[in-house]
């Protein structure tokens, strides 16, 4: 009857809101919050993408482990650290369920083996927020950047806290530590460059710039280089710490890490920009364009600069090019099969690039030399 | 067209809120949720005073579609009569569909401004007008107080909130129903006051079970919501006439067939036949116009 029509409608209403909210919590998808996280050892690359992390022998594009072996709620898109004792690792955190919402941040040491890698450490709660940083690995210790603008020092053999307090800045550590000559170098969000003693987690000196900083700082020789989302690529003495050598201004947001070789300094900004500049007093060498932003560090080696952009984003797939260091010159470029927004890692004469957005791509292969795909990757035929 | 017209905006708006209000999320929020509850409040209003205009003459619309279930036509006839026109109950349906979109579009909006991800700070790159310096306010400060507003409330706090004023709300924003148990003379249940009294258990507890998983950001947005909810009852209760006065125009067309069949309304719900008083200023004798 009539008069029943508005009682009905809410709770049918209500309903579906319900159901859409427990379909999505009960899919057994989780979605992806974040881009993957890529980093390489040999032929061996090492992929954190959502509730696992994969390594994956890249010559034979064959699986070699996943981890963890049952899937949980938690989730990895920091680019594993690794070094000849294994992995190390940190998750987005999770909480223990409905009732139970307080986020716990885990990371873990594994040791590598034939099959699925042993947890030799686990050490849950000590960051309250993600770890988005990849991981550093110097000597006998980890040091590890967190979203809740901390930076720890572990045990590499135990995980345990080696500082008696972590080192905090004002806001979130997304990009890996920098280590060079006893001195750790970490920028974050707010705008700072750290200089941290690696040894007690003392700050020693810190340099603004004017926008947050997302990359990590590169150290080459007495420089520091850094990309800001003050629009502008910054060199800082590093032996006088906090005094700027040049300042190079771009069109946009610089938020990879450059890179550099043979004394050129190579960084893309959002606007898609790529440039080359002298690492001695920041003039410019060449300046390309490519599609879509930049926010990935550029790939040198062997006199061609590798670099992954955004691409078309209504056809999501990214865009790979290939610039000569030698003047810039395109060599080739290339469209991904999927989204592309991760640094890539060279392995032998492939260019790794990691997928994004395509649940049955996780990896493409290019050959470096003509730009031709060689390869791709699937998790499902792996199972 | 999704984003573009309904969480693109509204991402902006929480973005230049933050930007104005000195780069403090709480008061944006706040100031957002006051906007959003501006823009719906015509049809809020709407929607409260159909309620209590349709709880007001639910014995006679009970009556009515006792007296002519195998009759519809007549059965509308009689609607009329009594001011009562059923797509009005739809209608009054249209605020809440209409915040649908705004509350999934709220999601979207934490999620990107609050996400604390670089992906999520790449889409929000993405998405600013231009104009819109983004980088003379970020980091975007997330933490208020004990919570960090990016993530659920691990203290439950919010949750306990947001089920608390959101009961309170239901309570003010609907007509208070006969109770649940209450029945009449035939021994039936009034399922309007059953549906009701249910919504006002079963909203709070959806949502507290909601901010139990999502941001403590959009559990502040829920809370801000239900106080404005609450202080909007409260006046809607003020400035709206009594039931009785709200349909006694209505009735008074349908009064001499109610009179005639005066069992209608008192068979059917056990209380005595209607009285209706005459509206007692311009205000309400508009209001009881409308």
């Amino acid at each position: 009857m009539y008069a029943d029509k508005r009682p009905l409608l809410k709770p049918i209403i209500l309903f579906l809101i319900l159901a859409s909210f427990v379909l999505a919590a009960c899919s057994g998808q989780v979605p992806n919050v974040n881009w993957p996280g890529l980093s390489v050892a040999g032929d061996v690359v090492y992929l954190a993408y959502g509730t696992e992390v994969l390594a994956i022998n890249a010559a034979t594009q064959s699986l070699i482990w996943r981890f963890p072996a049952e899937r949980s709620t938690a989730q990895y898109y920091a680019a594993p650290a690794v070094d000849e004792n294994g992995v190390v690792i940190g998750d987005f955190g999770a909480s223990n369920g409905m009732f139970s919402p307080k986020v716990i941040v885990h990371t873990f040491g594994l040791a590598e083996q034939p099959t699925n890698p042993l947890t030799v450490w686990e050490q849950p709660g000590l960051a309250t927020d993600k770890i988005v940083a990849p991981p550093l690995i110097v000597g006998d210790r980890v040091y590890l950047g967190t979203a809740d603008n901390q930076l720890f020092a572990l045990d590499r053999a135990t995980g345990t806290p080696l500082w008696d307090a972590p080192f905090s800045a004002q806001s979130a550590i997304w990009g890996q530590p920098t280590y060079a000559d006893g001195t750790l170098y970490v920028a974050s969000l707010d705008g700072f460059v750290y200089a941290i003693d690696p040894e007690t987690g003392a700050e020693n000196g810190r340099w603004e710039t004017s926008g947050a900083i997302a990359g990590s700082p590169i150290v080459v020789g007495d420089q520091i280089f850094v990309g800001s989302f003050d629009s502008k690529l910054h060199a800082l003495d590093r032996l006088q710490f906090g005094v700027e050598t040049w300042a190079y201004p771009t069109p946009d947001w610089v938020w990879g890490a450059p890179a550099v070789a043979d004394g050129v300094v190579y960084f893309g900004d959002l606007k898609g920009n790529v440039f080359a500049l002298s690492a001695a007093d920041g003039s410019l060498i060449w300046q390309k364009t490519v599609t879509g932003p930049v926010q990935t560090s550029p790939i040198v080696a062997e006199n061609v600069v590798y670099l992954v952009s955004q691409g078309d984003v209504q056809a999501k797939t990214g865009q790979v090019t290939a610039f000569s260091t030698d003047g810039g010159a395109q060599l080739w470029q290339q469209s991904a099969p999927a989204s592309v927004y991760t640094t890539p890692v060279i392995v032998g004469d492939a260019l790794v690039v990691a997928l994004q957005g395509n649940a049955d791509l996780l990896l493409a292969g290019f050959d470096r030399a003509s730009g031709a795909q060689q390869w791709t990757f699937s998790p499902v035929e792996q199972k | 067209m999704w984003d573009q017209f309904v969480v693109n905006p509204m991402l902006n708006a929480m973005v230049l809120l933050y930007d104005f209000l000195g780069n403090n999320l709480l008061l944006a929020i706040a100031v957002f949720t006051i906007i959003i509850r501006l823009v719906t409040l015509p049809l809020n209003i709407r929607q409260q005073r159909s309620m209590m205009k349709t709880q007001a003459i639910q014995p006679q619309i009970q009556a009515i579609q006792k007296k002519y279930k195998d009759n519809p036509q007549k059965m509308q006839e009689e609607f009329a009569k009594i001011g009562y026109n059923p797509a009005d109950t739809l209608t009054g349906c249209l605020p809440m569909i209409i915040q649908m979109p705004i509350l999934f579009g709220m999601f979207q909006v934490f999620r990107i401004m609050l996400g604390t991800t670089p992906q999520a700070l790449f889409e929000l790159t993405q998405r600013v007008y231009a104009g819109i310096d983004l980088s003379q306010i970020l980091p975007i400060n997330n933490q208020f107080f004990i919570w960090n507003l990016g993530q659920p409330d691990a203290f439950l706090i919010l949750p306990i909130l947001v089920f608390v004023t959101m009961f309170v709300q239901q309570k003010y924003a609907s007509p208070t129903p006969k109770k649940k148990g209450d029945k009449d003379k035939k021994g039936q249940e009034d399922p309007t006051a059953a549906m009701t009294q249910s919504m006002q258990y079963t909203m709070p507890i959806m949502f507290g079970f909601f901010s139990l998983q999502f941001q403590a950001g959009l559990s502040l947005y829920f809370i801000f919501s239900n106080i404005i909810g609450i202080l909007q009852g409260l006046y809607m209760l003020r400035i709206m006439p009594s039931g009785d006065e709200v349909v006694k125009p209505a009735l008074s067309v349908a009064e001499p067939m109610l009179t005639e069949k005066s069992e209608l309304s008192s068979e059917s719900n056990g209380q005595e036949p209607y009285k209706a008083k005459p509206p007692t200023s311009k205000r309400k004798r508009r209001s009881a116009k409308r």
